[in-house]
């Protein structure tokens, strides 16, 4: 399910998430880790308005 | 209505070794591109990028070549084939971004000095672009016998190259619009 919105960082438009990624790191805890998957979740957003693209760990 | 942004798509050539003949092939492609409407291009040189060599990962990139790839619809890799696989340099600089790959289209050159023409490399190379979120193209260049295609001052010798390089970077366009409506119009 969709979360909060993003906003683009470079213009302020408001971001389309386009896409999940597993990311396995040493990093443990915090937002987006996954316990079943065991990584931790990356949200992929882009920017309709100037094309930037920028992510964030789910949750 | 057609987008008023043009498309990126720069060229990474992936070798920083002396005398490397894939720069003639990277120049090449970059001009091919440079006629294309609608398109920029830029060169990305492996061998002038500051690479971290004692960390590796995402947000260890080099910023030139990180803005480099949020900026890009696609990119060209100019891989030429050591050992069957892709430079270490290559590996070590393309895994230094991920947010700035998904869902961007990728097309290889390959290029190697004997007969095949880089299939291997292209073999190699697939999974490791699919799992960095790039969705690659089924068209590829090979350019293989390298010092038969092009002269060593980099005039090409061999037409053929055009045609095939014509229907990669077509197909590579249209992926690259498609994914770009699809990164921005539609929600995960």
């Amino acid at each position: 399910m969709p979360g909060r919105p993003m906003t683009c960082p470079k213009c302020g438009a408001t971001m389309n998430r386009h896409g999940e990624k597993l990311v396995y790191t040493g990093e443990t805890g915090g937002a987006g880790e996954d316990p079943l998957l065991g990584g931790v979740m990356q949200e992929m957003h882009a920017c309709p308005h100037c094309g930037h693209v920028a992510s964030r760990r789910a949750g | 209505m057609p987008d008023p942004r043009p498309l990126s798509i720069p060229v990474i050539l992936g070798t920083a070794r002396k005398g490397r003949r894939s720069a003639h092939a990277a120049r090449f492609v970059l001009g091919e591109l440079q006629k294309r409407d609608g398109v920029v291009t830029e060169l990305v040189d492996v061998g002038a990028l500051s690479v971290q060599l004692d960390d590796s990962g995402q947000d260890t990139a080099d910023p030139a070549f990180s803005g480099c790839m949020n900026r890009a619809d696609a990119i060209v890799l100019i891989v030429p084939e050591y050992n069957h696989a892709m430079p270490g340099l290559l590996k070590h600089v393309l895994d230094s971004c991920l947010k700035e790959y998904v869902h961007k289209a990728a097309g290889i050159v390959a290029v190697s000095a004997g007969p095949f023409g880089g299939t291997r490399v292209i073999e190699t190379s697939l999974p490791v672009l699919r799992e960095l979120g790039l969705v690659t193209i089924f068209w590829d260049v090979n350019v293989g016998s390298v010092a038969k295609v092009f002269e060593e001052n980099g005039i090409l010798l061999d037409p053929a190259l055009v045609r095939r390089t014509d229907k990669f970077l077509g197909e590579l366009i249209w992926m690259a619009k498609t994914l770009r409506y699809g990164r921005e119009s539609i929600a995960l």
